[in-house]
């Protein structure tokens, strides 16, 4: 299985690779919006008890996140490519089996998404001094485990609705939601109280909760693990519906 | 090893859509190194069949097998190499890329992907396209790597759904030569057209399909003689006086009949007693049988006699 699924992934990647427009949108727009967002991010700081911190310590993880989730996108594309262009029904037809089928794409877009995650968080050392007061390898795990939420959300998307229109509106319109409730476009405690308390259902709130804590309160790898544990269990949630959801007699079937 | 381990079997299959019977006990079984071709109208059936046959669609009642394997068998998807009817390839890999990447699904990688690739692009007529865009090829040459990506793991089975339609003459002549070497290696190949010239230059048996059934399973030479007709001529000389009877016509010097395709020798022997009995002798004989075309377009009129019109006979 570990080959066909190496297989499918060595295709989607050379598909990106031909044309990276999508995940080079999903870099370079969330970099060129860190300035502007630079001087409310340090007075949010500021009225958070986190004075004389850079505003890039909110900015760019915050940031970072939001065109995370919007990066789910590609996935959607990735399905219903090989939909319109015919190959899926050949991938039906290989010996790849549906499950090696759904790692193999699933693979492919788990690298996209930590390269964007990386590269822009990336970005943000190299030109708006981010600098994360705690642990680096608690950025990488949970990088890590926020990529994994995502392309197992963009799965489950993907199965669920029966368009790509479809698809791709659920994943903006959720995407924006969640990024909102996790904080990226401000501190959670800056929410009104009812969005306060929904918040943790945003598998955003547990990234930007942990990055939050690496960034500007020197958080090492064990504070964060519970963080982490979340998202993994939303990645297992959303894996799970997303094997239900193209096992029913469909399209994708 | 059994006739059964060998081969594609698709024994009475049946398939409803809601209450729309779309295949009704239909069976055809190819041995290795053997072509049928799957013959029928639109919305006969054949994709319906082909889905079924390769393991994409569960049949409502009968059974497939390649090789002695079910679909539902681990190995039984690396068998099978199918070109469905809609083009399947990614537009923007290379013709290269595309035949590579589906080769190494199928476990086809390294330098033995390498070789087969460039074997399949010769075949096939693309060495000078190899490395273009899918989404920059004519739509000939797309049709063909779209064969050939059916092809990289020489399948024991092989499904061609309409293969070369909107392919030029070139492309149909190079698609249908790849098919006959395959065949002729071993594979077992369902082909469906509606080329009839391609089923004879295949050297494929023939299997009509009409409304879900299959109506007729043979060589070519056993469908027309079942379905087609034979015109039977003969120029006489002496004996013009007398009343010739049915299927008879007097065209000049010529008597012309049309016989059942089966056994044109009987109208003809009928025919020289009358000429004989009638003071007339027989000086030239001229029998002439149907195509596959006509065959085929009276199995679809549902005829189940041969009655009326051999084609291409000149009196």
């Amino acid at each position: 299985m570990l080959r066909r699924s190496l297989a499918v992934a060595a295709i989607d990647a050379r598909i990106l690779r031909r044309d990276p427009a999508p995940i080079l949108v999903m870099i370079v727009i969330p970099l060129l919006f860190v300035p502007f967002l630079l001087p409310g991010a340090s007075a949010q700081l500021a009225a958070t008890g986190h004075a004389g911190a850079s505003g890039a310590q909110y900015a760019v993880p915050g940031l970072a996140v939001l065109f995370a989730m919007l990066c789910v996108q590609q996935i959607v594309v990735a399905f219903h490519r090989d939909m319109q262009s015919g190959t899926w029904e050949r991938l039906r037809i290989s010996p790849a089996g549906l499950p090696s089928l759904l790692a193999g794409k699933a693979l492919a877009a788990f690298v996209a998404q930590l390269l964007q995650l990386g590269v822009v968080l990336g970005g943000g050392v190299v030109l708006f001094g981010y600098r994360p007061a705690g642990s680096w390898m608690g950025i990488a795990v949970v990088g890590f485990a926020f990529s994994l939420v995502m392309v197992a959300f963009g799965v489950l998307v993907v199965g669920a609705f029966a368009t790509q229109d479809q698809a791709l509106a659920v994943c903006s319109i959720v995407a924006m939601l969640m990024a909102g409730l996790g904080g990226a476009f401000g501190p959670v405690a800056a929410l009104p109280e009812a969005l306060r308390a929904v918040a943790p259902v945003s598998p955003a709130f547990w990234a930007l909760d942990a990055l939050s804590a690496l960034s500007l309160d020197g958080a090492g790898l064990h504070d964060i693990l519970a963080s982490v544990a979340v998202l993994f269990a939303f990645a297992g949630a959303f894996a799970v519906g997303a094997v239900v959801a193209f096992s029913r007699r469909g399209r994708w079937s | 090893m059994s006739a059964r381990e060998s081969g594609v079997h698709i024994d009475r299959v049946r398939k409803r859509f809601g209450s729309r019977p779309v295949l009704t006990d239909a069976e055809i079984h190819i041995e290795p190194g053997q072509v049928t071709a799957l013959l029928g109208p639109n919305g006969a059936g054949k994709t319906t069949f082909v889905a079924i046959a390769t393991g994409r669609l569960r049949p409502d009642a009968g059974g497939v097998s390649v090789a002695g394997l079910s679909p539902d068998a681990p190995g039984f998807a690396a068998l099978v190499g199918c070109a469905p009817q809609d083009t399947g390839v990614y537009p923007t890999l290379t013709l290269r890329e595309n035949l590579a990447g589906f080769g190494a699904l199928y476990g086809v990688r390294g330098g033995a992907s390498r070789v087969r690739v460039d074997e399949l692009i010769s075949a096939l007529d693309l060495d000078a396209v190899a490395d273009r865009r899918a989404d920059r090829l004519s739509g000939g040459q797309r049709r063909r790597l779209h064969t050939a990506m059916a092809l990289v793991h020489r399948p024991a089975a092989l499904f061609l759904d309409e293969p070369t339609v909107a392919a030029d003459v070139s492309s149909r002549a190079r698609i249908v030569d790849l098919v006959r070497s395959l065949a002729d290696d071993g594979a077992a190949v369902l082909y469906t057209t509606h080329h009839l010239d391609e089923v004879e230059r295949l050297g494929a048996d023939v299997a009509f399909l009409r409304g879900g059934r299959i109506r007729d399973l043979g060589t070519v030479d056993a469908v027309i003689a079942r379905w087609g007709s034979a015109r039977v001529a003969l120029r006489t000389v002496g004996g013009e006086a007398y009343q010739v009877s049915p299927p008879w016509r007097r065209t000049g010097e010529w008597l012309v009949g049309v016989a059942d395709g089966t056994d044109p020798g009987r109208l003809l022997a009928r025919g020289i007693d009358e000429v004989t009995a009638n003071g007339g002798r027989v000086v030239e004989v001229d029998i002439r049988r149907s195509s596959l075309e006509t065959a085929y377009l009276r199995l679809l009129d549902g005829a189940d006699t041969a009655s009326e019109g051999a084609d291409g006979v000149a009196a």
